[in-house]
């Protein structure tokens, strides 16, 4: 006679069909016989189906709207900060997730004046601030090559593991992988992983900014760009776990530091030839 | 045993709605990402239109009512201002999702964990369809889901909720398929206990 301690971690996977053949039918059996654990089934089936059967709440009409206009703010808000300030925010990204780009602070304000200049400058006039969204990222990113593109969002592919990069160059936050004991990111939180994760969004937002200005450079100097970060990036994806992984995303970090610093000193004579507007 | 209950119940409504919205040109996930990448200001509103009930949806149930908004306005514009970097090694759907997740668990960390859920609105949802069952149930559900863990939550959103599969939730929790389902049997077991003895007979279950 199987114990009821054994049938009770199968009920869920019992309950949604996942158990075949004869683990089924060991389970079905003793529920049969077995009237505590049949009250339990008998609960989580319910409970399952309650869960499947909440009213979905309804989408707020001004939704879309506020998408709009948090888009254009943070387009403007590109546009306006200064290039030295950008590239320092690059450097700091723990300072940027406790200020973060997108903040409801003075949101509102910002967004209606933000849709004014958006509409007054009309579309992707502005080579380093992107408006409309998507506009700028087009630029640099097909002439890369594809499999080492600028591209922070692929932390998050298998090959990498770990809870990265999440939030791709505009996101995220890595201390989102919660830390309660019992939270089912718990499992996710390994602190190999957590710290790998700030270090990749880091070397993400680096190379998000980099694809801001890298249209900008000779093509030779691009392609020089391209291969050296596909290399790091090979080493990154190659370093397994732990130790190895944050040593290859600190050396592809100081690259990227080292490639936006060029790029600095660089535009800052854009900047003085053309003091109004970046191109 | 091969059908189950939820083989039998029809595909969540989202799956259904933005078919029929997006004209056929654009009804691959590639060609109407090319097109938000250009800016295109029809295809933006499109993938919009085909995700906002579950990205709303799910940080509806995630952050509370009163949150819920400023967190999927958040998803959208990660989303669109991160498309240019998404190079389709998961499914769109999976991305825009663990987005969602992301921003929810991250704004419920921002305000602070004994803030969750709570009283945030939940008490005023409409009347649930369960009614006919345990009138009772559905807001009782509503409440334990929401004094449940951030991450128990999540993960009965996505699959319980939502519907998702396994598969689906591990790549948008980023976790293995069997901690995912090892998690979901958890966060039922922390459900029942919160919700104590429900003795509905629900059908099935104990054939
Ligand atoms: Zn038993």
């Amino acid at each position: 006679m199987i114990r009821c301690e054994e049938i009770e971690p199968q009920l869920t996977a019992y309950l949604d069909g996942e158990l075949e053949g004869p683990a089924g039918s060991v389970v079905r059996g003793h529920l049969r016989g077995c009237e505590a654990c049949r009250a339990i089934a008998t609960d989580e089936a319910a409970l399952r189906d309650g869960l499947r059967a909440l009213p979905a709440a309804d989408v707020p009409a001004s939704m879309w709207a506020g998408v709009q206009a948090r888009l254009a703010a943070a387009e403007v808000a590109d546009a306006e900060r200064p290039s030295w300030r950008r590239a320092v925010a690059r450097w700091t990204p723990s300072v940027r997730r406790l200020a973060p780009t997108f903040g409801a602070v003075g949101l509102a304000a910002a967004a209606a004046a933000a849709l004014i200049v958006w509409r007054a400058h009309g579309r992707a006039e502005d080579a380093v601030a992107p408006a409309p969204p998507g506009v700028a990222i087009t630029v640099p990113i097909p002439a890369l090559s594809p499999d080492t593109a600028l591209a922070p969002s692929d932390r998050t592919a298998p090959s990498f593991g770990g809870a990265a990069g999440v939030g791709g160059a505009h996101g995220s936050d890595p201390r989102l992988v919660a830390p309660s004991d019992d939270d089912v990111t718990a499992d996710l939180a390994h602190e190999a992983a957590r710290t790998s994760a700030a270090y990749a969004a880091t070397a993400d937002n680096l190379a998000a900014q980099l694809a801001d200005v890298r249209s900008g450079w000779p093509a030779d100097r691009r392609q020089q760009f391209d291969a050296r970060l596909a290399d790091l990036r090979i080493a990154v994806a190659g370093a397994g776990e732990g130790r190895g992984r944050q040593r290859a995303l600190r050396a592809e970090i100081r690259y990227l530091q080292g490639a936006l610093i060029r790029d600095e000193i660089a535009s800052n004579d854009r900047v003085l030839a053309a003091p109004g507007r970046l191109r | 045993m091969t059908e189950t209950l939820a083989d039998a119940l029809p595909p969540p409504a989202i799956l259904a709605e933005p078919r029929s919205r997006v004209p056929a040109q654009l009804a691959d996930d590639a060609e109407l990402i090319a097109a938000c990448r250009r800016g295109e200001a029809r295809a933006m509103e499109l993938l919009y239109h085909q995700f906002k009930r579950r990205v709303f949806g799910m940080a509806h149930r995630i952050v509370g009512a009163s949150d819920a908004e400023e967190v999927a306005q958040e998803v959208f514009v990660r989303v669109f201002r991160g498309l240019a970097n998404f190079r389709g090694d998961s499914q769109l759907s999976t991305w825009i999702y663990r987005l969602t997740v992301n921003a929810s668990l991250s704004h419920l960390a921002k305000r602070g964990r004994r803030q969750e859920v709570g009283d945030d609105g939940i008490a005023e949802l409409p009347a649930p369809p369960v009614a006919e069952r345990d009138p009772g149930l559905a807001s009782r559900i509503e409440a334990a889901l929401a004094a449940l863990p951030a991450g128990y939550r999540a993960i009965l959103v996505l699959h319980d909720v939502e519907g998702l599969s396994h598969e689906e939730c591990a790549a948008i929790l980023e976790c293995r398929v069997g901690t995912c389902k090892s998690q979901l049997h958890k966060a039922r077991g922390k459900m029942r206990e919160l919700l104590g003895p429900m003795g509905v007979v629900a059908p099935g279950a104990n054939r």
